[in-house]
This record gives structure tokens, sequence and C-alpha cells, in this order.
């Protein structure tokens, strides 16, 4: 019966598999059919094969794995000093009344700010290195990411909290034993979305006054009219995000294999 | 015997921005150790927040509680709570979940293994300590609850409609466990359920509680002799006692209930 139970699984795993690639083909096609029968000029929407070409030049002619890694290196840069305070924040959020007042209102009028917003003034600041491009994605995560872990922090189930309290945990162990593992897995999501709007705030922070990274590359694209190359930039970008996306996912399941949620692809 | 759980005039009133709401008002009972006590009443009567209060999650507005002679003031160890939700840890794996109140207490690991290993034992766990709960069906994850309350030793189990979310097969084998374990280990128990078969086939005494503002409303004792089964149930003694608990919660439930709808409900009966 297990075995049955098994195949079941592994069934579903490959339907997914293929629907998922189902669903690329018919993007696929659809690009294909548009471009191949002129309906579209190669100016607005090159073909796939033009892309290719272009990606093959942008590869082994231009380093573009070059700019992909340092863009990859920006984001993971800010990213991960905007969760390394955001995540202890978010948790001073959900525990505690008196942070929480304080804190919360004012994240909340710097989520309203638009980080694009911040880019005049980050290159006053930072100029226009690495640094300035990190700032750029922290102003863009931060914010959220803090409101994303106190809403998980806030939301752990109370009767846990009151488990806990009936044994006579103090505050610092309701908190270390309960209200933080109860919170891990709720934050590795918020980390699996934040990354993602990650991705977008790079390109963003790399349209103005770049030397390298994959928004360096589309700008001057633009400049150029090298269609094909933007379209490259933004399938590389597509490929990291879905990347980056899967690992988490993996990261889930092998940190959190008590969880009840579902197996996803 | 002494009693060792005296609750005396409790009130609870939640402030609200429109009106008050009394949830629990002027409420007195003891308990002597070792008793098995349930209190049953309509929904929405205040046993919860009496509970909460005896617990020590919440502070009365007004009287008080002692336990073994002591004030209750907050929550403690001294008071084992087992709650309706499931409330199993789930990064925690079943023996991991019954030692977790032993390591709040700073309970060495050896010993904190040995405790847990066996309740585990006791609850009918035994090869289960290793999985995690969402592996266990709802009957089981109650169990890791009792003997995680257990474990610890508590003077008195507090006991929320812990059965109230099984299905009736696994509810009545609950409720012959949880006797066995009462019997065992001379606990003392404070069992709160909505179902009137439940309060009488487990108690010695019956504190029926009217509509909210929640105070006892009658108290019944029930002298059925143990050990019991299903089959007292049919007995005319058990169905005295029942109807004596139904006829006043059904009262009080009417109450509780709008004036109109009360009314035509009063007529059916």
């Amino acid at each position: 019966m297990n075995v049955a139970f098994g195949n079941k699984r592994l069934r579903d795993k490959f339907k997914r598999i293929w629907f998922a690639l189902l669903g690329f083909g018919m993007l696929f096609a659809v690009w294909a059919a548009i471009t191949y029968s002129g309906l579209v000029k190669p100016l607005f929407l090159p073909s796939p094969s033009a892309v290719l070409d272009s990606a093959v030049q942008l590869f082994v002619n231009e380093q573009f794995l070059n700019d992909i890694f340092v863009s990859m290196y920006r984001i993971f840069g800010g990213f991960i000093v905007g969760s390394i305070l955001a995540i202890p924040l978010g948790l001073l959020i959900g525990t505690s009344k008196i942070v929480r007042s304080i804190v919360e209102p004012l994240i909340s009028f710097l989520r309203y700010m638009p980080a694009a917003a911040f880019i005049p003034l980050a290159i006053l600041w930072l100029g226009i290195g690495d640094i300035e491009k990190m700032f750029i994605i922290f102003i863009g995560t931060f914010p959220y990411l803090t409101l994303l872990v106190a809403d998980v922090v806030i939301r752990v189930d109370k009767n846990l909290i009151r488990v806990a309290r009936s044994f006579g945990a103090s505050r610092k162990s309701v908190v270390t034993q309960v209200v933080i593992p109860a919170s891990l897995p709720g934050i590795w999501d918020s980390l699996r979305i934040m990354v993602g709007i990650g991705w977008t705030y790079i390109i963003v922070a790399e349209l103005v006054a770049a030397r390298s990274g994959i928004g360096h590359v589309i700008i001057e694209a633009q400049r150029y009219l090298l269609t094909a190359n933007i379209i490259t930039g933004l399938i590389v970008i597509g490929i990291l995000g879905l990347v980056t996306d899967l690992l988490f996912q993996y990261g889930y399941r092998k940190f959190f294999p008590y969880t009840v949620k579902t197996e996803r692809l | 015997m002494k009693s060792m759980l005296e609750v005396k005039n409790l009130s609870r009133i939640y402030r609200g921005e429109k009106h008050d709401t009394r949830a629990v008002d002027n409420v007195s009972f003891k308990i002597k150790e070792g008793e098995f006590i349930s209190i049953v009443g309509p929904s929405g009567c205040g046993k919860t927040t009496l509970i909460n209060l005896i617990a020590g999650f919440e502070r009365p507005t007004k009287g008080k509680i002692s336990l073994n002679g002591e004030a209750v003031l907050s929550s403690g160890s001294d008071r084992g709570v087992v709650f309706q939700k499931y409330t199993c840890f789930p990064w925690l794996t079943v023996q991991q979940n019954v030692e977790f109140g032993l390591k709040i207490l700073g309970v060495t690991t050896e010993k904190r293994f040995e405790i847990a290993s066996d309740y585990i034992t006791t609850v009918g766990l035994a090869g289960f300590e290793h999985e995690y709960p969402k592996n266990l069906s709802g009957g089981m994850q109650q169990r890791v609850a009792l003997a995680r309350s257990l474990a610890t030793n508590p003077s008195i189990l507090l006991m929320d409609e812990p059965f109230g979310a099984l299905d009736t097969q696994t509810r009545r084998f609950m409720q012959d466990l949880l006797l066995q374990i009462w019997k065992q280990t001379n606990k003392t128990v404070l069992f709160v359920t909505h179902d009137v078969d439940e309060a009488i086939f487990m108690s010695d005494r019956v504190l029926v509680m009217s509509a909210r503002p929640g105070t006892i409303r009658e108290e019944v004792r029930v002298k059925l002799k143990r050990p019991r089964n299903v089959k007292i149930e049919f007995s005319p003694e058990y169905v005295a006692l029942k109807k004596k608990v139904q006829t006043a919660i059904t009262e009080e439930s009417l109450k509780s209930l709008n004036e109109p709808i009360g009314k035509i409900l009063e007529d059916l009966y």
C-alpha cells in the first residue's frame, strides 16, 4: 500500500512538471508564431533564434556571466544585510507591544517610499558602486520583510504559548522555545517572497548609473536598439528568480520536514 | 480529605467599548484532592474563562483562587492544562513534546528522557516517540498533550473540552484511558465539557453553569460505582442524573438565546 502511495506521489510530481513545461511551451509557441510569421517586427520583438544568437554573443564575447554574478552579488549583499536586521526587528515588533508601537508606524511610513526614489540620494551618499546598489535592494526589501516577519510572529498560535506558560516558562523561554521555532517556517517563506522582490529592485538600481550588471546590459541594449539583448536579460532574470525560488522550496522541505504543508514542485 | 483547589466569589468582566461582558459571575466551589469534577454548561457560559483563570492565563476581576492553600497569581507547573485545540509543538517529536515542560523546569536530560518515556507508555504511545505530530491522529495528539501535562507532575489537571474535537469512538477510548490514568496517578481533575454523558460518566461531581453571566447553578453528585463502563448509561440512577443535568442545561441554553426564539423553543418543549 505504501508503495502504491509512493507511486501516486511520483506520478503527481511528473504531472506537475509536465504541466509546467506545457505552460512554458505555449508561451514559446506564441512567441515563435508571431515573430517567424513576420507579424511583429524584429525591432520590437526578435525571434527565438535571434535571441539565442544574441545570448551566445553576450555570454561568449561580452562577459555576460560577469554581469550576472555582479547582479547576484549585489542582491544577496543587500538582501542578507536587510534580513539580518529585519528578522530580529520583526521578532521584537511581534513580541513586544512597546517596540511595536514605536517601530511599526515608522516602518509602515518607510514602506510607502518607493525604493527607486532613493536612487538619487543613494548616489549622493554612497557613489555609484556596489554599495549603492545594495542599499537600494536593502531599502526595497527591509521594511517589507520586517513587517512580514512581525506578522508571522504575531500569528503564532496563542495556545502553544499558553502551553509553555502553563509550565511556568519565563518570557524569554516562551520566545526562544515557542515563538521562534513556531515562526521559522513562516520567516523562511517571507525570505523567499522578498528575494523575488530583490530581483526586481536590482534591475531598477542598475538602470541608473551602473557600469555592470544585468540591468546595465539591458539599458545599454536599449540605447543601441539591441532588442534581442533585452529579451536575453529578461529571460536570464526569470530563470535566476525561478532557481532561487526552487532552492528556497527545497530548503523549506529540508529544514521543516515536520510541517504539514503539501509538497510542491 | 481537605480541599486542594478553592475558588471563591470569582468574577471576570471583559471591558468593551460599548458595554462590558460579565463572563464569569461570583463563582465559588471547592475541589478535594483526588476528585474528578466536571463543569458543564451552555456554550458561551464562561467555562473556558473559568479554566483560564484557574490556569493563571487571565487575572480575575474579583475573587480568589487558591491551590493547596496558596493564592494563584499566575500560571505555573502545579497546574497541568490540556486544551481542546491540538497543541503539540509541530517541530518537536512525541518524545520532545512530552519532555517540553520538564525542560522548562530545568530537569536533567537523562531524567527528562526517563520520565517522558514512562508517560508515553502510560498513554499508549510507545513506539511513536520519534514521530512528528503531523503523523498522528487527533486522539494520539491529545494523548501526547496529556502525557506532556502529566510529566511535570501537577497537583491538578485542568482540561478544557479535551475530547471535543474527536469522533465518538476515539472519545470513548480517551475517556476510559483518562479514568485509568486518573486512578493510577491519584490526580485531581477539573474537566470542562459540553457533553452531559461525558460529564456524568467521568465525574464524582458535575457543576452545571448558568448562561452568561456564568455562575454555578447546580451541583450534581455522581455516586455511580467505579470502575464504570458504557453499561451504566442504561441504569436508572444514570438516567435520573442525566435528566437532572440535561434539564438544567436546556433551561440555561434557552435563556441565552434571543427572547423571541427562546419563546418558540420553550413552547415546543
